[in-house]
Parts: structure tokens; sequence; C-alpha cells
């Protein structure tokens, strides 16, 4: 993939995936998710289950519990299935 | 659960479905491989499984292997130690991608196959590949006046690679994170430390697109697919068997079929057969697993 | 200069010779009539360790062809050798060889595609669009040069195009010639490490394949145009240390001055068409003799000055389209000519298909042909198939040939 850069012989230097990822129009999940995980920090175990099952990754650990990115998450709800403390509450996103 | 310190290579978002299996495989087996690795990801879904700050080296859907190959050797002829990883679907795997895996697997190339088995060519649009179970609906296996889904019973590439006489052949599940995440630092080792040759492992992608169910479901799918005894958790290492999980109950297989809708038009005496497939496939297993003495409950 | 050795080897192995010499890194390859010797040489040398580098002896061509390109991927110099049906296995991933900018040296003992093994050019003629450097060699010791040179000519920053070396299937791949070895420490000032331009590595993950975007096309494109400049250096910088020069690298003359026509040919062709040429010339006739080494890049501006000089250019190839009436060299030496204000004649000679001998008095055929043309200004046929048969036929007819 050409950055646009050229070697002066004219040849296209490759880009990194970063730079890939840079000139990508990013469509936040806030546009199109339908239901968004929520988190009960309260009842939550910190077993981490959720960060295992995220097909995303999308879930990262803090001292406070499972913290989300809502930017990529796509609310597919593994994470409210799998949490066996039912910390994890699908709510639907208001529009 | 311990913590551990995880470097990340994978980079949200991917481009797959909902409640994608092959998104969570290919993030957990670039995390244990970590950044100085090189993939190779053959046509399939996961093309789309993100970014990853890792080496990839290009290739077409026949050539993983092959790819692959050349990766692995080039690496070692600059004295270059870099994990070779190839993330392929079955259909990379089972069918098209076949040859070039015998023939990596049988020259002992150090290469770890991660093989996302969603059982059809689902990039594509859900066609049925050689890992396609029987009766299954796909699109070139429709549910019709005259057929109904795939005639035909898969086959078990995973048995192919152990007559290939590799070092390591895993079976592994996206509902056990833990033993998948031990499977793979064994292949780790095996493969890209002790350099003895290809290290298989693959892992049921229950995918809630082609499989007609919830997203939400998927790690349930997959963990009642272990459950039923359709897909048993082993591994072979240098030829002795061991089964890494044994649930302490089989279930009926019927409870796996019906909440999948690929099976919603499957009869009773389907599930008859199918069911006497999987019980007597499970004896065996639990047969070896027996004879090695090695059975971990 | 170092000495260069004396020896009696057949194509196959000069070729194992040059990649030896060339310290290539990683070679892969599956067996192929007639390509095998070479494999079985290059195995040879690994097994002895008189060549460092792995050797795969991978399961298939198509394999083959994706194995060395990721290893060129890693910033080693690589190699592989197949003809005919396993260059068409391959097909797939030769076509997108050229996409990552990998350097990949390929040498191909010509070999028909279809039921035999024997020699034409229709294995690589197939692959003319395929982004690949094509230099077709006419002996033993051209093809131990050019395969040196072309590691040369693909590492340049300048190009970085994959090339395939072609040599005559069994006519040279297997016949024994005297011909001179390169010492390895002057094939090293000629040949030095390959520098890469960018690699495969964990420590810089470069996105270095796209989805064939256009502007991407068009770079290739322009490393295909400054392709011939470097051959063409690469030609005269071996030259000087090796004292062997092929023309100008993409095509060569021979008793050319002040001709009225010019038969242009190919591969070992054009070591019968010497003789015939020299023969003729001999006799009085004012016939020229045209190499065409490189198919790829098309050589168009030789050809435009040819055509500014002669009045008929005959074309004596080694291969059909199967549909278009005549064959690809012609195409391209009458469409690179046509732009001219003055256009000479031009007509068609297939010969030596499927491995069929191509004869002193099928290239005098041609030769004379040409020249009637030149003469008369007429074209009575524009192709001819210089096949026993309907060369018969022909000569019936006309009561020529």
């Amino acid at each position: 993939m050409s950055s646009g850069k050229k070697t002066p012989q004219g040849v296209g230097v490759p880009v990194t995936e970063k730079q890939v990822a840079a000139t990508k129009k990013r469509i936040s999940a806030w546009a199109w998710r339908v239901f968004k995980p929520v988190f009960d920090q309260s009842t939550c175990k910190m077993c981490w289950a959720c960060y295992d099952y995220c097909p995303e990754g999308v879930i990262s650990k803090s001292d406070s519990g499972p913290v989300v990115d809502l930017e990529t998450c796509k609310g597919c709800g593994v994470c409210a299935t799998e949490c066996r403390f039912k910390a994890i509450k699908m709510e639907r996103e208001e529009r | 659960m311990a913590e551990e310190i995880v470097e990340r290579v994978t980079i949200a978002p991917t481009g797959s479905c909902q409640g994608c299996g092959m998104s969570l495989i290919a993030r957990h087996a670039l995390d244990a491989l970590g950044k100085n690795t090189c993939v190779v990801i053959p046509a399939s879904c996961g093309g789309w499984a993100g970014l990853m700050e890792c080496a990839r080296s290009p290739t077409v859907f026949p050539s993983a292997a092959a790819a692959a190959t050349g990766a692995a050797r080039g690496f070692e002829a600059l004295g270059k130690k870099v994990n070779v990883l190839v993330i392929a679907g079955d259909g990379g795997t089972y069918d098209i991608g076949l040859q070039s895996l015998s023939g990596a697997a049988e020259r002992g190339e150090n290469i770890i196959w991660i093989c996302q088995n969603n059982e059809a060519y689902m990039n594509t649009g859900i066609q049925r590949s050689g890992a396609t179970p029987r009766w299954a609906w796909t699109t070139t296996t429709p549910v019709g006046r005259v057929t109904k889904g795939k005639q035909v019973w898969n086959k078990d590439v995973a048995a192919i690679l152990e007559a290939h006489g590799v070092p390591y052949v895993a079976r592994a599940s996206v509902a056990f994170i833990p033993d998948f995440k031990r499977k793979l630092k064994k292949a780790q080792r095996i493969t890209a430390e002790e350099r003895r040759g290809l290290s298989y492992i693959e892992v049921l992608n229950t995918c809630p697109t082609g499989w007609r169910y919830p997203p939400d479901q998927m790690i349930r799918v997959a963990r009642l697919a272990v459950q039923t005894g359709v897909w048993p958790l082993y591994e072979i290492e240098d030829g002795v068997f061991r089964l890494t999980y044994r649930p302490k109950e089989i279930l009926p297989v019927a409870e796996y079929l019906k909440i999948q809708g690929r099976f919603s038009h499957i009869t009773e005496e389907q599930i008859k057969a199918v069911q006497a497939r999987v019980t007597d496939r499970w004896d065996k297993v639990l047969e070896r697993a027996d004879a090695a003495g090695k059975a971990v409950a | 200069m170092g000495e260069q050795k004396v020896d009696f080897i057949t194509g196959n192995e000069a070729v194992a010779y040059a990649v030896k010499v060339a310290r290539v890194q990683v070679i892969a390859a599956y067996p192929i009539t007639p390509q095998s010797p070479v494999t079985e040489k290059l195995s040879e040398y690994v097994a002895n360790g008189e060549l460092k580098a792995p050797f795969i002896e991978i399961e298939g061509e198509h394999s083959c062809i994706a194995a060395i390109g990721s290893a060129s991927g890693t910033g080693c110099r690589v190699f592989t050798a197949t003809c005919g049906p396993g260059l068409a296995y391959g097909h797939e991933n030769v076509q997108r060889t050229h996409i990552s900018r990998f350097p990949v040296v390929i040498a191909v003992p010509n070999r028909a595609l279809g039921t035999t093994i024997f020699c034409d050019h229709s294995d690589t003629m197939a692959e003319a669009t395929s982004g690949w450097i094509q230099l077709y060699t006419e002996n033993s010791q051209e093809v131990l040069d050019t395969v040196i040179q072309a590691f040369k000519v693909a590492e340049d920053h300048r190009v970085l195009m994959p090339v395939m070396v072609c040599y005559d299937g069994y006519v040279t791949s297997h016949t024994g010639e005297t011909i001179r070895l390169p010492a390895q420490e002057d094939v090293d000032k000629f040949l030095p490490q390959r520098k890469p331009l960018y690699i495969t590595d964990p420590s810089q993950p470069l996105v270095t394949e796209t989805m064939n975007i256009p502007v991407a096309e068009w770079e290739h494109e322009q490393a295909m145009r400054n392709a011939k400049a470097v051959i063409r250096e690469a030609n005269e910088a071996y030259a000087k240390i090796f004292g062997r020069i092929y023309g100008n690298g993409l095509t060569e003359r021979f008793m050319c001055e002040g001709s009225e026509a010019v038969l242009v040919t190919m591969s070992s062709m054009m070591g019968t068409a010497r003789e015939v040429v020299a023969e003729m010339r001999k006799q009085g006739h004012k016939i020229g003799l045209m190499k065409l080494k490189s198919f790829r890049p098309f050589p168009t501006e030789d050809f435009r000055q040819l055509a500014r000089e002669v009045k008929a250019v005959g074309v004596l190839e080694r291969n059909e389209t199967h549909g278009s009436g005549c064959g690809e060299a012609f195409k391209e030496i009458r469409s690179t000519m046509y732009g001219e204000s003055v256009r000479p004649k031009t007509i068609d000679f297939i010969a030596g298909l499927g491995g069929s001998d191509v004869r002193i008095q099928d290239v005098r055929f041609a030769c004379e042909k040409t020249l009637e043309v030149a003469r008369t200004g007429r074209v009575e046929k524009e192709v001819y198939w210089l096949v026993p048969e309907l060369m018969a036929a022909e000569k019936e007819r006309t009561g020529a040939g």
C-alpha cells in the first residue's frame, strides 16, 4: 500500500498497519449499536470472564472493575450472557 | 484468574460480525505469542480480525502454509527468531489449503497453525466446506424440497495432522480460554522455541451469523459443543494423547443442535444418527484417554 | 578478474551454478521435466554445504511461488525454477508476485503447455501479463550470465519486479556446451548482498499488499519502464567484468548493417538463425537478424528504430495465440511499429511448437520470404506455420519453399 511517499526511484513506500488505521474514516460504534453493556461494579467479582470472552477485546481491566470502550463495542451481549454474577446488563441505546 | 502482563497485539475494532469467535481466537492467540510474530492469514473471516501490531505476510487462499513456510525459512536464513503463525479458517485448512498444509507438516516447518473452524466458508457467504457438519444448512447446501442441508459427514483434519506425525495437535474452544492459552504456549515452545516442527490447534468458532443464532449466545454454544462430546478438548504431544477437559456428564447432542438455526429442519431420526456418531467418537476418545492414563478431569 | 574456469555442462547445470555463485539464501523447488536437474543439482550443492541455503522440497509449484515470495519478503535472495504445467499451476501466485515489490528470480526451461514435455514458449507467453520481467536466452552461457544479472536487475530499487529467465527446454537445458564459469569473488563484486527497500519484520509491521489499486499498478508499469535502463546497465557492467555482452541487454543485432529485411527471433532459434543469415549474407542477400531477448519489458525503442531502417520485418517465434491468428511477438512488434510514419511490412513465422525442430531450412524459408516482401513490397500471406505438412502443401500451391 502506498503511503503517498515515494523513494527517489519512484517506488511507493508501504505504510504500517497503524497508518492504514489513521487514514480510515472511523465510524464510532455509537452511531449504529443497538444495545450497550452496563456494568454494576458493586456486583462484579472481577473474575474477568467478560475480559476473556469479549470478541472485540474492548473490555479492559481496571482496579475498580471492567471498563468498556464504547467507541468500538458492538453490543453483541456475550459479556452479559457470560457474567455468572449478573453484573452486566444490556441496555438499549437511546436515540 | 491470575493477572498476567499481556502485550496487546490486535487493535480493535475488528471488521467481524457481532459475537464473532474468530476475533476472540485471533486476539488471544496473538496476545499469547506477542509482537515478535509474523502472521499469515489467507482468505477467511480472519482477514477481518483487525489491525495487528506484528509482521504480516500476505497470501492467497490455498497458500497459507506455503507463505508461512517461506517466511519461517527466510527468518531462519537471516538468523532471526520470529514466531510464524497462521490463522486460517476451515476452508484454508480442510479444503483448498489442505495440500500446502500437508506439505508443510510433512517437512516439519516451524509454523503454528490455528484453524478457526466455523464449519463453512463464512467470509464469502456461508458456503459449505469439508468441515460443515451433516445436515447443516449452508448457502450451497440449502434446505429445499428434495434435499435438506449437507448430505455427507464432515472430515477430521486434526486426525490427518496427527497421521503426519507433527509434534503437537490440539483441539481448543473459545469457551475454554485458559485451556486455549495453555495450548498456545505449548505450541510456541514446541514450534517457535524448540523448532521441532508444525503445531496444529483447531478451535471451534461457533459463528452466530452462519449457524443462525443470536450473537450473545456464542460462548454458550461453544460450551455446549464441548459438553455434548461434539468437540472434545484434547492434545497430542509427540504422539501422547491427553484429554484436557472431561465433562462431568455428557449432554445429549440435541441440546446443541436445537439452538442453532442451521439445524432447524433436522429430523428426530437425523438427530439420533448424529448422537450415535458423537457417542461412538466420544467413547473412542475416552478409550484413548484412559489408555494413555493421562485424562485430566 | 579471477579465472573463469572452462567446463562442459548442460544449461540446467549452468543455471544451478549461477544460483550458487549468486549466493541465493532460500530455494524452494518442485521437480518438473525438463527443470528437474536444476533442483537436483541445487539440492546437491546444499547437501554438500557448497550453497548455504535451505532447500525447501515444496509439494507443488503453486505453493512454491508463494513460499519464495514470502521468503523474499523477509529480506532473502530467493530462487526457483519451473516451467510448462508447473508454471501454469503456480499462475495464481505468479500473477501477484510483483504486487509486494519483493524481488524474485526464477529460471524457466521453456516447456509447452499441453501434453508434451518438449519446448515451446506457450508457458511463459501465458504469463506475459503477469508483471514479471521476461528474458529469453539463446544458450547455456547466456542463461548462466543472465541469471546472475537477473538478481541485480530485480533487486535494483528502480525496479523491484520479479524476473523470469527463460531458456529452451531440452534444446538448451539438456545439451552440453563449453562454457566459462564466473569466479565467486568476481560475482560478489558484480552482485553484492541484497539491500531490501523494505521487509516483513515484526519490528515494523508494514502493509505490503494492496487490493490492486490502479495507482499501484501504474507504479508497476513505471518500474517496468525503469527496468529497460537497468537491464542495459547490468548487461554492460557484466561485460566489463566477465567479457561477455548480449547486445544491449534487451535486443541484439547480428549482421543488420545495410540490410533490406530483418528476421527477429528468440531463444535457441537464434543460434540456428545466425548460421543461416551468415550463409545468406555470403551469398549476397541483404538480410539481417535481431534477437528479441527482453520480451518484458518490451524494447519498444529498439523496434521503432528498426522500423526506420528496413522495409520488412519477419518474426520467427515459438508460440501461437490460439485465436488471434498469429504469435505473441508478432503482435507486439507490429503494434510497436504501427505509430511510425513509415512502417515496414511484417510477417510472422510460427515454428517449433510442441518441441518440433526448427531446422536450417525453416529459418531459411523465413529469411527468404521476408526478403521477398522487402523487395516486392507485397505481403501475400501474413502468417506462416512452419509445420512440415503445411509447408509441403504451401510448396505445392506456390511451387516455392
